[in-house]
């Protein structure tokens, strides 16, 4: 497949789960009870609804858990770029493909437009311009 | 099986025949079509290509709905008898025996496939769309949705209500005015419902025509982007200055690695030209297409009315008899 750094598809993440995931991207490596602490107050959630849902992002491979003490301590697998660049990127895979597509962008990212083609594109719109600033000053 | 389910099966079988030989046939006629559509302005072209990817879907439904209600099946149909029912106007009668257990099977199988088609696609765009719109930042002085991000892009996401989204690095890369460019362009396609005409246009076209309904889809897609050129040109009151805006985006569009598959199909050129060129003024309003549309497909399917009914009788007839 030709999009190398984006092999993994990105998995769906909940309201919850997003929360978590900021909370780990805002603060580096965290326990359940940091993460807790941090929502606790926005959201009222109790530790076990906070452990259940670290655990669902380990299992869907976003975050990485290694035992710290008798706590296991949770580190975020992808950072939030490497997320948004996944799903930007499934998003316009979506888009370019036959299949009814749901969005459309400015510029086609799947189009691939070489270098000289936009080289000569560039000097062709210069020099209308140029030229219609010659005829302005005329 | 009851009468009411087989005639609906019946209906439904219609449907699709008649749906996929009326888009065999504009995938066929279209190429002698499209050079004179190519020379409409970019929006008259847009709404003329939506409308021509919705006629077959519209004549099959005019058709079917004509030849089964009670009120019109009589119209355009000769006068002709049946064994049991008499002369009276009629629907295509189902003969019985191994059709009226086929024909729902076939129905249901019809269904069944369509709904694959449309339902998986859309709802993981959907959670794709949401989720990003999850991480991104609300601007509300540009109105709209802000992506941290390295990558250079600008998306519309969203079929009922699309949203406006634009990276981070789009705005730091490109100058403020083609930043604005960039926006306008969007907010058109957000304005125009590009996604749900093209996402519309791409279920109207039947899918066992393999490649053969592309080159309709690929204009549209063309004619939508260059409409939305024309009206952020318009707002921006510079035609340069989006074309210019256009391939600053694209030179600095992720390097090959990032991007998607290539799909070879860049419009890119034909849009700049249309910017450089002198704007064409548009002919073809919407409503008018709408009416004419929906006129070609009642009209088609009146007078091709007595053809189907006695097609579908005769292919019935010939399903009856195999052993």
């Amino acid at each position: 497949m030709a999009l190398r750094l984006y092999h993994k598809q990105a998995p769906p993440l909940g309201d919850l789960e997003r929360e978590v995931m900021e909370v780990l991207w805002h603060d580096g490596a965290s326990t359940a009870q940091d993460i807790h602490e941090q929502l606790s107050d926005a959201r009222g959630m109790t530790l076990s609804t906070v452990q259940s849902t670290v655990e669902r992002l380990s299992r869907k491979q976003l975050v990485h858990r290694e035992k710290c003490g008798r706590a296991y301590r949770y580190r975020a697998l992808l950072s939030r770029q490497q997320l948004l660049a996944r799903l930007v990127a499934e998003l316009v895979t979506d888009f370019s493909s036959t299949a009814p597509r749901a969005g459309v962008g400015v510029v086609d990212l799947s189009a691939g437009v070489d270098d000289s083609t936009l080289r000569q594109l560039e000097a062709w719109v210069a020099d209308t311009r140029r030229a219609r600033r010659l005829e302005d000053g005329a | 099986m009851s009468p009411l389910a087989t005639s609906l099966a019946l209906a439904l079988v219609l449907a699709g025949a008649i749906w996929w030989l009326s888009g065999a046939l504009l995938a066929l006629l279209y190429p002698l079509l499209r050079t004179r559509i190519t020379r409409l302005a970019a929006g008259s072209r847009c709404h003329l290509l939506s409308a021509l990817a919705a006629l077959p879907l519209l004549f099959a439904v005019a058709a079917t709905v004509l030849l089964h209600l009670p009120a019109t099946r009589g119209l355009g149909v000769a006068a002709h008898c049946h064994e049991g029912i008499g002369c009276g106007a009629h629907a295509p009668v189902v003969s019985g025996g191994a059709l009226s257990l086929l024909l729902p099977l076939l129905a249901v199988a019809m269904l069944a496939a369509g709904l694959l088609r449309i339902l998986p696609p859309l709802r993981r765009q959907g959670r794709r769309a949401r989720q990003l719109l999850a991480l991104s930042q609300r601007d509300d002085s540009r109105d709209c949705a802000i992506i941290e991000s390295d990558s250079v892009f600008a998306l519309t996401v969203g079929l009922l209500r699309p949203q406006v989204v634009l990276s981070r690095a789009l705005l730091e890369q490109l100058e403020p005015r083609q930043g604005a460019a960039v926006l306008l362009h969007e907010k058109a396609h957000a304005r125009r419902r590009d996604s749900l005409r093209q996402w519309l246009a791409a279920l109207a076209a039947p899918r066992l025509l393999s490649g053969a309904g592309r080159p309709l889809q690929r204009d549209l897609h063309a004619a939508c982007e260059q409409a939305c050129d024309q009206e952020a040109a318009l707002a921006l009151g510079d035609r340069l200055d989006v074309a210019d805006a256009l391939l600053t985006a694209e030179g600095r569009l992720p390097t090959p690695d990032q991007k998607a598959p290539a799909t070879g199909e860049s419009h890119l050129h034909d849009r700049i030209a249309a910017l450089i060129a002198p704007p064409q003024p548009e002919r073809l309003p919407l409503p008018l297409l709408v009416i004419g549309v929906t006129a070609l497909a009642l009209g088609a399917a009146l007078v091709g009315l007595d053809t189907l009914h006695h097609s579908a009788e005769r292919v019935q007839e010939w399903v009856r008899v195999q052993p």
